[in-house]
């Protein structure tokens, strides 16, 4: 009993002393900039991983369809340049 | 009282600033609990940045359970973020860090005494004993509150608190 009565006296103790803890002054404001500053790694590639192997498919099928989009009216273009030289003439 | 719920789902919808109302809705409780945990200021602190990094991830990227209430779920990373510390500075014999006692009032000088002595009462607890008997005795959680927010069993639990009392008996037994 008295051991217990011991160990209880000291928790509450110790309970009651650190009661009252306040954190530092600014440390709010530093944990809010610390978080918001860090840059977003990783986001998009757990955006897809969420979906697993799929999403991993689907992110490269779309970025494959980009870059051939993205030829195709690069060549369109150039094909248009060619003909308004032509219909120019020298 | 701010509203935590509406604070995470502007979060999540992108609204950056309701961060800053998360914090210091839930800062001063879990600073606590974090400074109890690691036994010192500077400790708490750093481990309060890391937590609230994980929990910022977290909602950024939609990874957050509603089910468990955001300040419980806070305060699970709190402890797990503490337990890490807890076990690298096992292997890392970190020197006592001081505090400047003239920016502090007495009430806040006393409590970091007694953070002090709470560290060195609990010095020779595993991270997991040590955890689990603070939760206890100082958080006043039962131990299937504790085995929750440790992420263990609850059996697990009731021996690390057994442990934990019979070394804190011995210890004084033995001087």
């Amino acid at each position: 009993m008295a051991d217990s009565d011991d160990f209880e006296s000291r928790a509450r103790h110790l309970r009651k002393a650190t009661e009252e803890l306040l954190p530092p002054t600014g440390l709010a404001e530093r944990i809010v900039q610390n978080a918001v500053a860090q840059p977003p790694v990783g986001d998009w590639l757990s955006t897809v991983m969420r979906f697993g192997r799929r999403g991993l498919v689907f992110a490269a099928l779309v970025a494959a369809a980009s870059v051939f989009l993205a030829r195709l009216s690069e060549s369109r273009l150039e094909d248009a340049i060619a003909s308004t030289t032509l219909l120019e003439g020298p | 009282v701010p509203d935590l719920e509406t604070a995470v789902a502007s979060l999540l919808a992108g609204e950056v600033a309701a961060f800053r109302v998360l914090v210091n809705a839930t800062m001063p409780r879990l600073f606590r609990l974090a400074a109890r945990l690691m036994g010192g200021v500077e400790e708490a602190e750093d481990v309060l940045q890391d937590a609230y990094l994980r929990a910022y991830e977290a909602l950024s990227n939609g990874r957050f359970d509603s089910r468990s209430g955001v300040e419980t779920w806070l305060y699970r990373i709190v402890v797990n973020a503490s337990l890490d510390a807890l076990r690298s500075r096992q292997r890392i014999e970190k020197r006592p860090t001081m505090f400047s006692l003239q920016s502090l009032d007495s009430a806040q000088l006393e409590a970091r005494v007694a953070l002090r002595e709470l560290a060195d009462w609990v010095r020779a607890l595993s991270p997991e004993q040590r955890t689990a008997i603070l939760l206890k005795e100082l958080e006043g959680l039962t131990a299937a509150e504790i085995a929750v927010a440790m992420g263990r069993s609850e059996g697990a639990v009731e021996q690390y608190l057994v442990r934990a009392r019979a070394a804190l008996r011995a210890r004084r037994d033995h001087g």
